[in-house]
């Protein structure tokens, strides 16, 4: 598989040696310039498509996102490991649940969870794995098409029946994978658990899924990324072991594309709308009504990103950064008295009313949980 | 990816691998498991330009229980336009299933190394 390198612009900040143990002595780049391209950002990006892809350095390329992506962080240094915190069966918009009893974290714990493009399936630990097998072979278009209840592990491809890969994916469910902070990725059946090749002139469909056995270790290889626009940012800029993003593409065309579901904001709690809407109406006062108000997420920004758009707060937020693929999910908090930087990293979202944060485990910040400004 | 100094500059193509740690490519000297493999690092070639033999070894064995060993050398490494001096790449070798070939077994293996 060959990869195009792209967008690359400078040799400062590239890690200079080839083992992990030497990560720690590079030089941390500071993300800035504009867009896609950051020198010395240390980060670099890879769309892998079944048929070849690209790789950029130095930066990633918004224009090949076919929407909303987000960061997660890495839970380690030295690789791309990143938290599932569960695994459901959606609707294509991830939200109506099929199938919920893999969904949880305790089935991932004590085990990594490792992005890693030099593999082929996505591999899951046995009793998920053993689970979504099970629900599949349930389910009458797998049973129809795909050879039945053990299609994950009888080791065939199948033709598909002649369908489209839309038909196919508009009929079976589609999986959901949930990562820290509430970003969740939903993935189309071809592409996730299905995996689309051509062989002999033909396509055919094979498992994409197979089980960790006794490692129970998570591997998202290729049937996984080839549905993201993926970026890897080893740098502390956005979170202090540094980070992994996606962001969904088209660029493959393989059909439907995947989303990543953004966290939501906590709603106002009923006891306090409830007595908020009491009193104004007992009083019928000019009081405002807490209402819960759709989040508004800043898009992507392509052309300008350090501090496009700043959002103030004088008291104590000086800025806000937005991270790199655009949402406010990263920066900095100044403490405007002695204009230093207090905090690293937090997360967080803006909606027109609201702005809320949390920040991350950092050595180098003060004790901070959670902030919310009305 | 271009391994090498001046007129030795060879060119490789590598699977990138977000999955693991080391750089490294198919040496000359690899006698067993690299079969068809080219091209190959040319080593007393590359040592006349610079490159350093630190005869320090390694190995890597991955996931589906292919594997490699290889001797760690330090040469200039150039990807695009940018270039790194003194980077240390393991040489390989000898390799246990690393290179495959194609189902009749009549194609190259696609690539003659790892960047990880």
């Amino acid at each position: 598989m060959a990869y195009e390198v792209l967008a690359l612009t400078s040799a400062s900040g590239v890690q200079t040696d080839s083992f992990p143990d030497r990560w720690e002595q590079v030089n941390e780049g500071t993300a800035q310039g504009a867009g896609y391209n950051l020198p010395g950002s240390l980060m670099f990006s890879m769309l892998m498509c079944y048929d070849g892809g690209k790789m950029w350095l130095d930066g990633y390329d918004s224009s090949y996102f076919s929407g909303v992506g987000s960061f997660v962080p890495t839970t380690a240094d030295n690789y791309y490991n990143i938290d599932i915190n569960g695994v459901q069966f959606t609707d294509p918009t991830g939200q109506t649940i099929y199938h919920t009893s893999s969904a949880s974290h305790a089935d991932f714990a004590n085990t990594y969870q490792a992005v890693d493009s030099g593999s082929t399936q996505m591999i899951l630990p046995a009793n998920v794995f053993n689970d979504i097998n099970t629900y599949l072979g349930t389910v009458p278009v797998m049973q129809e098409l795909f050879g039945g209840a053990n299609f994950l592990t009888n080791g065939n491809c199948y033709t598909g029946g002649g369908n489209s890969i839309a038909t196919i994916n508009a009929n079976l469910p589609w999986l959901r994978i949930n990562l820290d902070f509430g970003v969740a990725l939903v993935l189309p059946p071809i592409s996730s658990y299905i995996m689309q090749y051509e062989y002999d002139n033909s396509t055919i469909f094979c498992p994409g899924i197979a089980s960790a056995g006794s490692s129970d270790d998570t591997i998202l290889g290729w049937a996984f990324m080839n549905n993201f626009v993926t970026v890897f940012d080893r740098s502390d800029n956005i979170y202090p072991n540094g980070a992994v993003g996606f962001a969904p593409t088209a660029a493959c065309g393989t059909g439907d594309t995947a989303l990543v579901l953004l966290p939501l904001p906590p709603t106002p709690s009923a006891t306090a709308s409830a007595t908020a809407s009491a009193t104004a109406s007992a009083t019928a006062s000019a009081t405002a009504t807490p209402t819960a108000t759709a989040p508004v997420y800043h898009q992507f920004v392509t052309s300008s990103f350090a501090q496009a758009s700043v959002v103030q707060e004088p008291l104590e937020l000086d800025c806000w950064l937005l991270n790199e693929l655009g949402q406010l999910r990263a920066g900095y908090l100044v403490d405007l008295a002695s204009n230093e930087q207090v905090c690293c990293h937090f997360h967080g979202y803006v909606t027109p009313n609201q702005q809320f944060c949390e920040t991350r485990h950092n050595p180098h910040c003060p004790a901070r949980s959670s902030r919310t400004v009305q | 990816m271009t391994i090498g100094q001046g007129a030795a500059a060879q060119t490789f193509e590598l699977v990138v691998d977000t999955g693991s740690s080391t750089l490294a490519v198919a040496g000359n000297t690899c006698t067993t498991g690299c079969t068809n493999v080219s091209p190959r690092y040319l080593q007393s070639t590359h040592q006349a330009n610079g490159a350093v033999n630190t005869m320090g070894t390694i190995s890597s064995t991955y996931y589906d229980g292919t594997s490699w060993n290889a001797t760690i050398w330090e040469d200039t490494v150039t990807v695009g336009t940018a270039s790194l001096p003194d980077m240390k790449i393991g040489i390989i070798t000898s390799a246990g299933g690393y290179f495959r070939t194609d189902c009749n077994g009549d194609q190259p293996p696609p690539n003659q190394g790892i960047m990880g």
